[in-house]
């Protein structure tokens, strides 16, 4: 129990109940409230939470413009760094593992049976043609640059 | 426009049995609801009047001090926190523009002091059956009065006197066991404690 509770019950604070509705009696005074003032405030209250909402809504919007700004520059700083980093092979690199070996002069000797259209990149010694010699280019490349790894 | 009335009126009693909390209209308030301002103030207005008229003495300021008062209050949304009732809240409120209204009128001296003599004096229409009460509650220094009302008429509890006065709980006490005092040693109203 705390110090209000025990005040509460303190018979000394207490007022018997006729005098408590007497109290109420003699205070009573009832003023007519005319409804046009009750319109005025209710009116003033829907303009001001009106505004308040909008306000709020409007800097809201303010307040979210540029995080939205920093995050687009960020988004195309990005695609920048992404098209600018993008790795560059070797011509000869055909299946673009980084290294060009046997692998790569397979993967041409592939494409070059197959009836798919050939990339004039492919054309490796520059004769206007991609064929056999080109494959046998790329291989003679491949050991060549094992022999220079070895060594 | 009777027809409006008419409607106003439903609107009004509709709104005015609206059991959510204050503290529940006042969520709703902050986020922008109009209705459950409309709700508060249809809950607390008829107070509110009377503790003005209580205050000034005047019908006409305490309507003045109604509007203020709801404007004051409006002002404190979105963001209001309640942290007690919302009559401990307002009643400084309603205390202080009472004091400002009287003052505006320059009917009288404006100082609070002036304002306490003003509140409660007894009246002429009191001299009936509650007559001696209302003189000798005239006759109780205003700081006495003010917490016997508060606690009695307005039902407050002493906490929230202590709140809405912004005075020690102790303080609180010590008042209303005088005013008490006062009026069961007075002869005129000791009756009301021989029960």
């Amino acid at each position: 129990m705390d110090n209000t509770d025990q005040h509460e019950s303190d018979h000394s604070l207490e007022a018997p109940p006729r005098l408590v509705s007497t109290l109420k009696e003699i205070s009573r005074h009832e003023v007519f409230i005319p409804r046009h003032i009750s319109r005025a405030i209710l009116k003033t209250a829907q303009e001001h939470l009106a505004t308040r909402a909008e306000r709020r809504f409007g800097s809201i919007r303010e307040w979210m413009l540029w995080p939205a700004l920093a995050a687009a520059c960020v988004f195309v700083a990005c695609i920048a760094w992404l098209l600018t980093t993008r790795p560059h092979y070797a011509r000869e690199d055909f299946n673009h593992d980084g290294k060009v070996d046997i692998l790569d002069a397979f993967a041409l000797a592939r494409q070059i049976k197959s009836s798919a259209p050939l990339s004039t990149t492919s054309d490796i010694n520059g004769d206007g043609v991609v064929d056999g010699r080109d494959v046998a280019l790329i291989a003679t490349h491949a050991v060549q640059l094992k022999r220079d790894n070895g060594s | 426009m009777a027809e409006n009335s008419l409607v106003d009126a439903q609107a009004e009693t509709t709104k005015s049995i609206e059991t959510r909390t204050d503290l529940e209209l006042i969520a709703a308030i902050n986020s922008g609801d109009t209705d459950a301002f409309e709700v508060l103030y249809l809950r607390y207005r008829d107070w509110v009047t009377g503790l003005a008229c209580r205050f000034t003495r005047d019908d006409d300021l305490a309507l003045d001090v109604l509007q203020e008062t709801f404007l004051y209050f409006l002002k404190k949304f979105p963001g209001f926190v309640l942290t007690s009732q919302l009559k401990t809240f307002l009643y400084p409120v309603v205390k202080n523009l009472s004091i400002a209204a009287r003052r505006k009128a320059q009917r009288h001296q404006s100082t609070e002091s002036e304002l306490a003599t003003l509140e409660h004096t007894p009246t002429a229409e009191a001299r009936s059956s509650s007559g001696d009460l209302a003189i000798v509650l005239g006759n109780l220094p205003h700081e006495q009065r003010e917490v016997l009302l508060l606690r009695f008429v307005d039902g407050l509890n002493l906490n929230e006197i202590a709140d809405a006065m912004e005075i020690p709980l102790g303080t609180v006490k010590s008042r209303l066991h005088n005013a008490l005092a006062s009026l069961r040693n007075d002869p005129r109203t000791k009756n009301f404690f021989d029960e």
